[in-house]
């Protein structure tokens, strides 16, 4: 799957993308009138049985973006303009009515957190089998003969015993495949995975991201992972998406991006990982190149580029206005000056 | 012995936990399983593992906030495994240690100066003015804005919460901060500035680190001894140098393999 993975991203597709994302804003808003915008002309595209990675730092809009897709804004956010155009259909015309038979069915999401996601005092089989009654008509028995069925494509071995287990009965890894079980139970087209091993040690993570792999491979869903690791990102994504305080700042094929990215910020945010460019024995104890400072406070911009007061590689024009994202190379897009933006 | 003591010495440390739907062997389980192990003043020792090695639970026992099941402890030469309570509590300033989730430890209503400012007042060392100076100083020296004293908890990023963490841990000019995954909640770009931090701290203060991680390649970074847990047990431990480039156990080559960043992050693998 790795081998062949790359090259499907070079090439135009013909059939239209699964998901066309195009100037999609949203903004949070408070009582009081306050607005302040988390994601601001955000566009992409995701093709059938494609892996996206979605890059970028807390507060950066990762998270609203997962949210805007499935019109699952907390209150307070509204997406103030752009479309979401999913398998050739506005999901924004959509009522929530509609959005329900959406959500879970054509386009899942993974949370996180598996323990607050998972209800404590239901068998997680029971929980397992609610999805597929929220979506499809099936007796009680072959619905649950389907769960089951669902749990052994996740689990290796054990299913029937998880089947009838608690969340508290499971380890962090399980509830996590738990979780992914519920996602995949109906068949999505698309799969949205925020921070999917944010709460797993280190090789509890390499199992789960092996198992998306194989699950995308198996069922041809299409995957947006969403994290703050480039490590985690460059296991499976074809193509990334790196987001900065609620923009896009480059936009490329994954192992071309992140070993050698063009925007300074992923150049940056990669140098400040130990043993990403020299081994980490080498620089130890010396201090990391850390990018300085914080992201903006979106509510309070400038009118330049939104990381010029952290950019090293800053110039005279930075300030002038935002850069328009351009295409040094084919199928790699940067906003930034220094290629032209 | 009139040389320096280590600041943290630890010999044949066992602590069990007694399960009641415990399998097999009566329902005991040891959760840290005969660990030796010593910090020398102003260095900093990795505790590398999985969840669940037992790594968290030997981080408690050397704080002396679980009651070992046997075993020895020694702060700066002093064996605080005798200690009673009362006699342990003027000591316990030697040791801080900082969580994973720092707000959990900390009172959401109070200023970060009141938070930072606690250590000190519980000690009852200095006047209120005294207390409430050293705060401030203390928010200056782990990188955060003069202001930021009378700001409440909500307000700060993670990053931002772990250095309050920081800031109250060395109140007490504390020898050994235990660090139980300190990082491992934060952005990669937040880490590189607390890891900075950290060697700051060290160089200008002597301190020392137990840094508990399971992020091999932040464990070499940082650490001038590395020791690797599984079971409970210290199944590999030596200079950071023998440990990443010669490891001899199939769990710190497991360990070094799945590590975030050793190799993984420049996506060479992939076209292979």
């Amino acid at each position: 799957m790795m081998a062949d993975a790359a090259p499907k991203s070079c090439v135009r597709p013909l059939m239209p993308a699964l998901l066309e994302v195009r100037d999609l804003c949203v903004d949070y808003g408070d009582r009081s009138g306050y607005i302040r915008p988390a994601l601001d002309g955000i566009s992409f595209d995701i093709q059938r049985g494609e892996i996206l990675g979605v890059l970028g730092e807390s507060g950066c809009g990762k998270s609203t973006l997962a949210l805007a897709l499935l019109g699952l804004l907390p209150y307070g956010g509204i997406v103030r303009r752009g479309n979401i155009k999913f398998d050739g259909r506005e999901l924004r015309d959509r009522t929530e009515r509609e959005m329900e038979d959406v959500r879970g069915a054509r386009i899942s999401l993974i949370f996180q957190e598996p323990s607050i996601a998972l209800h404590p005092m239901i068998r997680v089989g029971e929980q397992v089998a609610r999805v597929i009654r929220a979506h499809e008509t099936l007796a009680r028995r072959k619905r649950h003969e389907k769960a089951l069925g669902v749990l052994g494509e996740v689990f290796s071995s054990e299913s029937e015993r998880i089947y009838s287990s608690y969340p508290h009965q499971l380890s962090g890894g399980q509830r996590q495949r738990v979780l992914i079980a519920q996602a995949i139970a109906c068949r999505p087209a698309l799969l949205i995975a925020d921070e999917p091993t944010a709460s797993l040690d280190s090789s509890t993570e390499s199992e789960i991201l092996t198992l998306f792999a194989a699950l995308q491979q198996k069922l041809g869903i299409a995957l947006i992972l969403i994290s703050h690791n480039p490590a985690i990102i460059s296991q499976l994504a074809d193509r990334i998406l790196v987001l900065y305080a609620g923009r896009v700042v480059e936009e490329g094929p994954a192992v071309k991006a992140l070993r050698s990215p063009l925007h300074p910020y992923p150049r940056a945010l990669l140098r400040a990982i130990p043993g990403s460019s020299e081994p980490a024995l080498l620089t130890r104890k010396t201090k990391l190149p850390a990018i300085e400072g914080a992201p903006p406070d979106l509510s309070t911009l400038n009118h330049g580029c939104r990381f010029e007061p952290r950019c090293s590689d800053r110039m005279p024009e930075c300030t002038s206005r935002e850069p328009l994202p351009v295409e040094p190379q084919e199928n790699h897009k940067v906003a930034c000056f220094k290629y032209g933006g | 012995m009139n040389e320096v003591h280590p600041v943290l010495e630890v010999e044949a440390l066992v602590k069990s936990y007694t399960s009641r739907h415990g399998a097999g062997d009566g329902g005991r389980r040891n959760a840290v399983d005969g660990v030796s192990l010593s910090i020398a003043p102003a260095t900093t020792l990795a505790l590398v593992g999985e969840s669940g090695s037992g790594k968290s639970t030997l981080a408690f026992c050397v704080a002396c906030l679980e009651k070992p099941t046997s075993g020895r402890i020694w702060w700066n030469g002093l064996e605080v495994s005798l200690l009673t309570e009362k006699d342990l509590r003027p000591n316990r300033s030697r040791v801080q240690m900082i969580f994973q989730d720092p707000a959990s430890a900390m009172n959401p209503r109070w200023t970060a100066s009141q938070i930072i400012a606690e250590p000190l007042v519980i000690q009852n060392q200095l006047t209120r003015r005294d207390q409430f100076d050293q705060a401030q100083l203390l928010l200056e020296r782990v990188g955060l804005p003069a202001n930021a004293g009378s700001r409440r908890l909500a307000e700060f990023s993670g990053g931002q919460r772990q250095r309050i963490a920081i800031a109250r841990a060395l109140a007490l000019d504390s020898k050994l901060l235990i660090l139980d995954e300190a990082l491992s909640a934060l952005d990669c770009s937040v880490q590189a500035q607390i890891a900075n931090l950290l060697l700051d701290l060290q160089s200008s203060s002597g301190i020392s680190l137990l840094f508990i991680t399971h992020d091999l390649a932040m464990a070499a970074h940082l650490a001038d001894q590395i020791a690797v847990m599984d079971r409970g047990k210290i199944v590999e431990s030596g200079t950071a140098d023998e440990v990443i480039r010669h490891p001899e156990q199939e769990q710190t080559r497991m360990l070094l393999a799945a590590s975030s960043c050793l190799g993984r992050a420049t996506p060479e693998s992939r076209d292979a």
